[in-house]
């Protein structure tokens, strides 16, 4: 189908393209374009202006910092690339579930190209980094022509294809914490039909260990609901338990309970039922990797 | 933009895409249209001396950058390397396919020879990976993924 016709302007600066986004109502903004361009040409979305933000200086770092407490973090602009983001030795150092993540989005020449702010504002909700972002509880801030707010992970994706965002605002920050020291042990599985084809199911986890016991568990899912989710009464089955003698049953109870709180929707790649049952052998096996991570 | 190290210039409309530009614009018809939608890597050109798939991506966004497309790769009428030994190891059969696997696989030459070390002594996996955005529907992998590998060991000046 051919692409309806629209006028493209590349702003400089990120005030411009605020401004231009406010302007024009039926304005959204381009990244890397592989979720966007594929839903222009299935005439899947109405855009009459496109801001391409990609000649705007800043948008593409990835840095370390500091939170209030002090406690490092590292910040990446919404253009980073996930090719970046595999390949980024800070990301793999301080944030290693991140390039994981990033390693298994489609294959690379898409890589190359789609962004991590695109692929959050596209907000499928089954995509790989939602469950991440989850799991991490990172921090978006996004700015409009006169406001920034920041939004946690879980207040961000609101439904399929939907986030907090205002139609005028730009993610501009993705903030997500540090987790190589202390033990802390990470994992992300998915399924998808097929190598690089889009993910059925996503479960991402976090564990932190002190002593020889969990003291914090994160689990999030993508794919198994209208937008990603955590699963707390699953991740209190794990607070507290040994995780060198106890942890094997734990991990068995809260991967059924996970499997239990998920609403899957069938469709031709798969049933509910199979979905759900993924859901649980997904986080089993997510939880004894991230267990084992802890070193 | 730079096409093939030749600056060129055209008028087009902000919804053609790269593919199409490449294609009905500047006639150069190696890359091609399979999928038009990012999933089979046959209209993959270097963008930046990176491989991308240009079926996806609007014409305009290539305004200043750098393009090479297979017509790029040979110079001068001489088969490169990669290319010669795609001949060699009976690496394509309809060719539907070759324009992006030569394009993407002389990116993954260069890499290759460029590292150090191949990840978990992987040589296999990672052109596996690195390659899993062609797709070859007259199943040509094992020829394609031998030329990668003989086309490594040669140096430049061969």
């Amino acid at each position: 189908m051919a692409i309806r016709q629209f006028d493209y302007f590349a702003p400089d600066t990120l005030q411009d393209a605020l401004r231009l986004l406010s302007e024009y109502k039926k304005s959204k903004v381009l990244a890397g374009g592989q979720s966007i361009i594929p839903l222009m040409k299935l005439n899947l979305v109405e855009v009459d202006h496109i801001i391409d933000l990609k000649g705007i200086l800043g948008l593409s770092s990835i840095k370390t910092t500091r939170d209030h407490r002090g406690r490092k973090e590292i910040s990446l602009g919404p253009l980073v690339t996930h090719s970046k983001i595999q390949n980024s030795e800070i990301i793999g150092e301080y944030c290693p579930l991140l390039s994981e993540t990033a390693r298994g989005i489609g294959h690379p020449l898409v890589r190359n190209r789609g962004t991590i702010g695109g692929s959050i504002c596209h907000a499928d909700p089954a995509a790989d980094y939602c469950a991440a972002l989850l799991a991490l509880g990172a921090r978006l801030k996004a700015q409009s022509s006169n406001a920034e707010r920041t939004f946690g992970a879980e207040e961000f994706f609101l439904g399929p294809f939907s986030t907090a965002l205002a139609r005028e605002e730009i993610l501009t920050e993705i903030i997500v914490p540090e987790i190589s020291s202390g033990r802390i042990g990470y994992s992300i599985k998915k399924m998808s039909m097929g190598h690089g084809s889009f993910p059925l199911v996503v479960v991402s986890t976090l564990i932190k260990v002190s002593g020889s016991s969990c003291d914090n568990a994160r689990i999030a899912l993508a794919g198994v609901a209208d937008k990603p989710f955590r699963v707390p009464i699953a991740e209190n089955e794990l607070i507290g338990k040994d995780v060198s003698l106890e942890a094997k049953e734990s991990v068995l109870d809260a991967a059924k309970i996970v499997s239990m709180s998920c609403s899957p929707q069938p469709d031709l790649d798969a049933s509910a039922d199979y979905k759900r049952r993924m859901v649980e052998v997904l986080t089993r096996r997510a939880l004894f990797e991230s267990i084992e991570r802890c070193g | 933009m730079r096409v093939n190290e030749v600056e060129r210039t055209l008028e087009v409309e902000s919804r053609d895409t790269l593919l199409d530009v490449l294609r009905d614009g500047l006639g150069l018809t190696g890359a091609k249209k399979g999928c038009d939608e990012a999933v089979c890597g046959s209209c993959a050109i270097l963008f930046d001396n990176t491989p991308i798939c240009s079926c996806t991506m609007f014409a305009v966004e290539a305004s200043g950058h750098n393009i090479t497309t297979i017509e790029g790769v040979s110079e001068k009428g001489k088969l490169s390397i990669l290319q010669s030994k795609f001949v060699e190891h009976d690496a394509l059969q309809c060719g539907f396919c070759t324009s992006g696997q030569i394009v993407v696989g002389t990116s993954v030459v260069s890499a290759l020879r460029a590292q150090d070390a191949v990840p978990n002594n992987d040589l296999d996996g990672m052109i596996s990976e690195e390659m899993s955005g062609n797709l070859c529907r007259c199943g040509c992998y094992n020829g394609i993924a031998d030329a990668i590998k003989d086309a490594m060991k040669v140096s430049d000046e061969d």
